[in-house]
């Protein structure tokens, strides 16, 4: 044992090649709170990394305040170890992670290392490459509009509130209603929409429980949808440094693949606590607090993060990079800092309220207050041409709601819109981690909305429901078929389909 | 929060260093300095003044500061040595760092470093 040693170590140095060069150095002037202050380094470029000599060790670091005679670094790994009179060196590197195909199905911090105990992400012969956290946002000229929709298997969203590849669609609501629910929903939906080649999801935790976080993972392993998935953990208990940089990580990682011609979905979960950090190493490094003690940069922040989700033309690979960022309101407050700025960022918004939560409407989303601006253009034929009076008639619904509270002497036109409302309430409602294909989704709402559950108690529609799918499925799989790959409802797709559900009520 | 910040002390200072024709002349410019810095309260400042008026001085004159760090105390005859080697005019420091273990590191301006110890090759090596 000890010869193997010994022939290592000569083999070691025997290899070695010396190339003394003169470095650029500086000191640590003071550190505290995982910011140092470092004097020299007068060529330090903004965002470099640079390397904290540390008791025989060798600590990350960021440069991130260019001063006139210091540099403000944060320090990306323990803290403990470094201080004042430390030399730090410059390694002339912009911030990166090594990216690759290997990287699927991994959980990984923000700077790439591995956290799921599955041992090194990339061999020594992987093809591996290094993507910058902080990169560019593609330009006007290298995209094209968005067009083909992104199916997350929820009946609301995919019939009203469309998402379609390279939009930002926010998913906005207060705590514990449902907001990553909603994006674990989409990521496993992802095998069903395009089983052999799904799009690739990328699931960035920011500030979460660690047991959160835990039962993510295990719920996307249940699901068999961690093999399509990347995710990076900055856990609560993961320094500000983490919990800044796991979003830019997210974005870098999908950009590898965006680039190549894929598919990607990336949920940033949640951006509010993003704010938060950059909050806190912003007021550590003495930049000026603006409102709410926010930096003057927070827009910018979410800005360039968010403008990197983008559907790329066909000359630069015709992939696309959709972003779900979620931010988490106080009380249902939308006219806060963080939410205002995220909003005019974003194509739309997903409003979850916590009063329909509570009334059991689940998903809990708002209709009146969600959009997609990008809007039926992301939408199949067959979608828009069954949900195109969708939204009206449940905004009529919601009027009529509200009138009926107060009189209950109503004509019966009146009382046949609120029971479609409410049946189309009812429909729309769905469970979690029950996402449904788009064919079906379109079958269900042209039964509902041409009143084919009309005549059913409440409480029968949803059973009703499922047990017209299981017919559908038993006796006009083909009907779903020919939705499924034409993406259309064309007359006789349409006749074949009433007269399935005809014959199903008619047994009911 | 001190009157003045120390590189506007330093700058202050440098000028008149860089003017003082004569060596009793600029004792009693540090003197006079000093004064200044105690009626101002500032005399925590001294040390990083101290510091940026030597980078002053050294940019305006052209000359460079080299710090040279061994493990050992070196002979007379090694430092002259060294110093023949760095053919460039300057100031040469001499400093014992025995966690080098052997070697030297010469550093350059505060900001510049040339390390040929023994530990930063064994860093190197196993790292």
């Amino acid at each position: 044992m000890s010869f193997a040693i010994i022939e290592k170590l000569k083999k070691a140095i025997a290899d070695y090649k010396d190339d003394a060069n003169w470095q650029e150095v500086g000191s640590v002037v003071e550190v505290g709170d995982g910011i140092i202050k470092v004097m020299g380094l007068d060529n330090l470029m903004n965002q470099e990394v640079v390397l904290v000599e540390s008791g025989g060790k060798a600590v990350l670091a960021l440069a991130l305040n260019l001063e006139e005679d210091s540099v403000g670094c944060l320090l990306l790994e323990e803290t403990e170890a470094v201080k004042a009179g430390d030399s730090v060196k410059r390694t002339k590197q912009i911030l990166s992670i090594a990216v690759g195909n290997e990287i699927l199905g991994r959980v990984v911090s923000p700077l790439g290392s591995p956290l799921d105990g599955q041992g090194e992400i990339f061999q020594e012969k992987s093809e591996t490459v290094f993507q910058a956290l902080e990169n560019k946002a593609p330009s006007v000229l290298d995209r094209e509009s968005v067009k083909k929709p992104l199916h997350t298997g929820v009946k609301v969203i995919d019939s009203m509130i469309p998402v379609g590849r390279g939009q930002r669609e926010l998913i906005i609501g207060d705590r514990q209603i449902g907001k990553t629910a909603l994006a674990i929903d989409t990521i496993i939906h992802q095998q069903f929409d395009n089983p052999d080649n799904p799009i690739i999801c990328i699931y960035v935790a920011v500030g979460q429980k660690e047991s959160k976080i835990a039962k993510i993972i295990e719920t996307l392993r249940q699901n068999n949808a961690l093999g399509y998935s990347v995710v990076v953990s900055a856990p609560a208990s993961s320094p500000a440094a983490m919990w800044y940089l796991a979003p830019f990580a997210g974005a870098a990682i999908g950009e590898y693949f965006r680039d190549r011609g894929k598919d990607v979905l990336v949920v940033y979960d949640d951006l509010t606590k993003h704010a938060w950090a950059y909050r806190q190493i912003s007021l550590l490094l003495k930049r000026p607090p603006g409102r709410e003690a926010y930096p003057g940069d927070i827009f910018y922040l979410h800005s360039r993060l968010l403008e990197r989700a983008a559907k790329m033309s066909l000359e630069k690979g015709g992939g696309s990079l959709t972003a779900l960022p979620i931010i988490e309101t106080q009380l249902g407050d939308v006219t806060s800092y963080i939410p205002t700025n995220v909003i005019s960022i974003t194509d739309g918004q997903i409003y979850l309220e916590s009063d329909l939560f509570y009334q059991g409407v689940r998903p809990a989303l708002s209709i009146g207050l969600s959009v997609s601006r990008v809007g039926s253009a992301a939408q199949t034929k067959a979608m828009k041409k069954v949900a195109g009076k969708l939204r009206l008639l449940l905004a009529q619904f919601r009027e009529l709601q509200a009138f009926v509270q107060f009189s209950s002497d109503v004509d019966e036109t009146t009382k046949k819109r609120i029971k479609q409302g409410q049946t189309l309430t009812e429909i729309l409602k769905q469970n979690d981690l029950s996402p449904m294909p788009f064919e079906k989704q379109v079958a269900v709402l042209y039964a509902a909305l041409n009143g084919h559950f009309d005549n059913l108690e409440l409480n029968q529609v949803k059973s009703a429901e499922e047990k017209l799918l299981e017919h559908l499925e038993t006796f006009s799989q083909e009907i779903l078929e020919e939705i499924k790959t034409t993406g259309d409802l064309v007359e006789s797709t349409e006749q074949g389909l009433k007269k399935a559900i005809t014959n199903f009520m008619s047994k009911q | 929060m001190p009157k003045y910040h120390p590189k506007i002390y330093s700058q202050a200072l440098g000028f008149l260093l860089g003017q003082a024709k004569n060596p009793a002349s600029q004792e009693k410019t540090i003197d006079n300095f000093l004064l200044l810095v105690k009626k101002n309260r500032d005399q925590k400042c001294l040390k990083k003044t101290l510091f940026f008026t030597e980078k002053f001085l050294l940019k305006k004159f052209g000359l460079n500061k080299f710090t040279v760090a061994s493990a050992r105390e070196l002979s007379v005859g090694q430092k002259k040595a060294i110093g023949a080697a760095i053919k460039e005019e300057g100031r040469l420091d001499w400093q014992i760092e025995p966690k080098l273990i052997a070697g030297l590191k010469i550093t350059k301006n505060y900001n510049q470093e040339l390390n040929l110890s023994f530990s930063h090759l064994l860093g190197k090596l196993f790292n």
